[in-house]
């Protein structure tokens, strides 16, 4: 106590007129940031095709201020899965779509983030574009380092508006969905950090598709009608490890639990392993399965007397799993001139999506079994 | 979602009070007299009161510290413009390894003191708690400016206080 | 129920805290590391995270959300 009034006493004295206030450390980084990307994702039997371009910039405005805008563009072309039927035989059969026209999807998100001491704010909000759908969101979130920086709290939250007026039919339909997200990152020791992340969502609205119907044994076929509301709750853990002995390389473990109030329940697991060559090289293969039941709703073909008023054939709520994998490769220069830091990455991950790969699952068949696989490269550019 | 709050709420505050380092140092004290070894040599020890009836600037550094890259360069300059009227930038690397430091220093050349506080104990009792955290200290030894962090506009502020403590007799 | 809940979250937390030591400020290099980064790559995880979205019923966890999309 006695040692404080001693201290502002001489500080008092020693202080220099009109100088500087007390600097603060909120953002770490202070340069102006260009990234661009491209991608394509393409599925097996003629399926769906994607070409992705994201461009992505960043500037320092002040000394708090972190202005950041992204672009998305995806072209999109192929087609996609309808509805299933059974044959003569009474095999379950995938009907696709036609081969569609290409079609375009634009999105733009800005977010501006205020960085103080020991929180930082994030607002933000985008838009997302297509010939028959619509969607606009707005998020907040916050960031508060605890405990010399060892703990770091994350509370966001997110709301968004969808709208879709779907091709051939004359009318529109629209959504609501709510997300927060919960998380804390914590140091553990000099090597090794764990971040887990809990999200609850709630959307209500039209959450069926469109675009997908459902057979009905001895009854035709009928529109894919779900649920007018949905509750998901994601709690996702990571962990990081550092091992000197080996380069510096680094392990990455993510889990996943889902489950919704569809009655879908989903495990997700991802490693990675990323190991630092020479010269700023880094390779890192990795690795994903996936595994969910089907929703309550879900059949591969209805009969008259279980069809019932809710009802979807898509193959995103079946039972399955996936199973995949890649390999990423990383190469940064670090300058000192104008130009601060350049980075060249480039990645292949190849996925399988099977119905048999389901944990716990009653093989439905392979009629809706697929595979993809996704190619990246990308430029990162620091001033 | 509200009991998870406030848990979390709990162990900030309980982790709080057990990591509670050393006493900070703050404005107005005397700068403690320290020995450390230079970067290039750990043969060659250098005391903070060699630099006595200097300006002196005492950086606590890292290679990996974001900030730092911004304020090697804009330090260098500071440096090379008042050396000649007693200025001096001490700069104490805390690299574990110090292969990265001397790899950093290829990119931002620097001409002033870099010494190595390989066991952080200086850190430890200087109370660093963000990376780089400088001292301005006035030709009598005495801190008047702690500066936590670096931000490209913070050089101004630097070069003004600086040139201030130099004036003084 | 809910103070069971609480309890049984604030013990499991802190055991897991108090398992790990104290790392300084300046100790935080390896963790630095860009290959140590939960988000090594924003562009790439934004892309992945939406591709997985739009082809499997679960999501969350990863934050950033935002943005529908009437994908097939």
């Amino acid at each position: 106590m006695s040692k404080n009034i001693i201290n502002s006493l001489s500080l008092a004295a020693l202080a220099l007129p009109g100088l500087m206030q007390d600097a603060h450390a909120g953002r770490a980084e202070e340069t102006y940031n260009a990234d661009i990307l491209y991608g394509h994702y393409a599925e097996s039997n003629q399926r769906m095709s994607v070409d992705i371009v994201n461009v992505s910039a960043s500037a320092p405005i002040g000394k708090a201020f972190t202005l950041a805008v992204d672009f998305v563009s995806d072209t999109m072309s192929g087609a996609s899965p309808m509805f299933n039927m059974k044959d003569q035989n009474g095999q379950v059969k995938q009907i696709l779509s036609g081969a569609s026209i290409t079609e375009q999807r634009y999105a733009g998100v800005a977010s501006l983030s205020y960085a103080l001491e020991d929180v930082t704010l994030n607002f933000g909000g985008g838009v997302s574009s297509e010939n028959d759908y619509q969607s606009g969101h707005f998020n907040t979130g916050l960031s508060w380092d605890l405990n010399k920086k060892l703990t770091t709290l994350n509370i966001s939250a997110s709301v968004a508006f969808d709208e879709v007026s779907p091709t051939g039919y004359n009318y529109t339909k629209s959504k609501t969905s709510q997300q927060y997200l919960l998380g804390v990152t914590q140091i553990l020791d000099k090597h090794s950090l764990v971040q887990s992340n809990m999200t609850f969502s709630y959307q209500n609205g039209f959450l069926s598709d469109p675009y997908k119907l459902v057979f009905v044994e001895g009854g035709g076929v009928q529109s894919d009608a779900r649920p007018g509301k949905k509750f998901q709750w994601g709690w996702l853990t990571r962990y990081a490890r550092h091992f000197q002995d080996l380069n510096d390389a680094a392990l990455h473990a993510d889990y996943r639990f889902y489950i919704d109030d569809w009655g879908i329940q989903a495990h997700m697991v991802e490693l990675q392993w990323q190991q630092p060559i020479v010269d700023e090289w880094i390779i890192m293969p990795r690795f994903r399965y996936y595994t969910q039941n089907q929703a309550d709703f879900y059949q591969s073909v209805f009969n008259t007397q279980n069809v019932g008023s809710v009802h979807s054939s898509d193959y995103r709520l079946a039972g399955f799993g996936t199973l995949g994998g890649g390999v990423k490769i990383m190469k940064s220069f670090q300058l000192n001139g104008f130009v601060k830091d350049i980075k060249l990455q480039a990645a292949f991950d190849y996925f399988d999506r099977k119905a048999s790969y389901q944990i716990g699952g009653n093989n439905q068949g392979s009629f809706d079994n697929f595979s993809f696989y996704m190619v990246t490269a990308s430029v990162n550019v620091k001033f | 979602m509200k009991f998870l709050h406030a848990n979390a709420l709990a162990i900030a505050f309980t982790l709080g009070l057990s990591t509670s380092s050393a006493q900070a140092l703050e404005k107005g004290e005397v700068a403690p007299d320290f020995s450390l070894p230079s970067l290039s040599s750990a043969q060659q020890m250098t005391n903070l009161s060699q630099y006595r009836g200097k300006v002196i600037y005492l950086d606590f550094w890292a290679s990996w510290c974001a900030p730092c890259r911004t304020s090697f360069p804009l330090l260098e300059t500071l440096y090379r413009q008042y050396k000649d009227q007693g200025f001096m930038i001490v700069a104490v690397n805390m690299d574990e390894n110090p292969k990265a430091a001397h790899r950093f220093l290829k990119t931002y050349p620097a001409s002033f003191d870099i010494l190595r506080d390989a066991e952080g104990q200086w850190a430890d009792r200087y109370g660093i708690e963000t990376m780089p955290t400088s001292f301005i200290i006035d030709k009598k030894g005495v801190i008047r400016h702690i500066h936590n962090g670096f931000a490209k506009a913070d050089i101004a502020d630097i070069e003004t206080t600086v040139k201030h403590l130099l004036a003084e007799k | 129920m809910k103070i069971f809940f609480r309890l049984v979250g604030l013990t499991y937390m802190l055991v897991i805290l108090s398992a790990c030591t104290p790392v300084k400020p300046w100790q935080r290099g390896n963790l630095a590391l860009p290959q140590m980064a939960l988000e090594v790559d924003a562009q790439e995880a934004a892309l992945r995270q939406h591709t997985f979205f739009s082809k499997e019923a679960a999501s969350g966890g990863y934050g950033g959300g935002g943005g529908g999309c009437g994908c097939n």
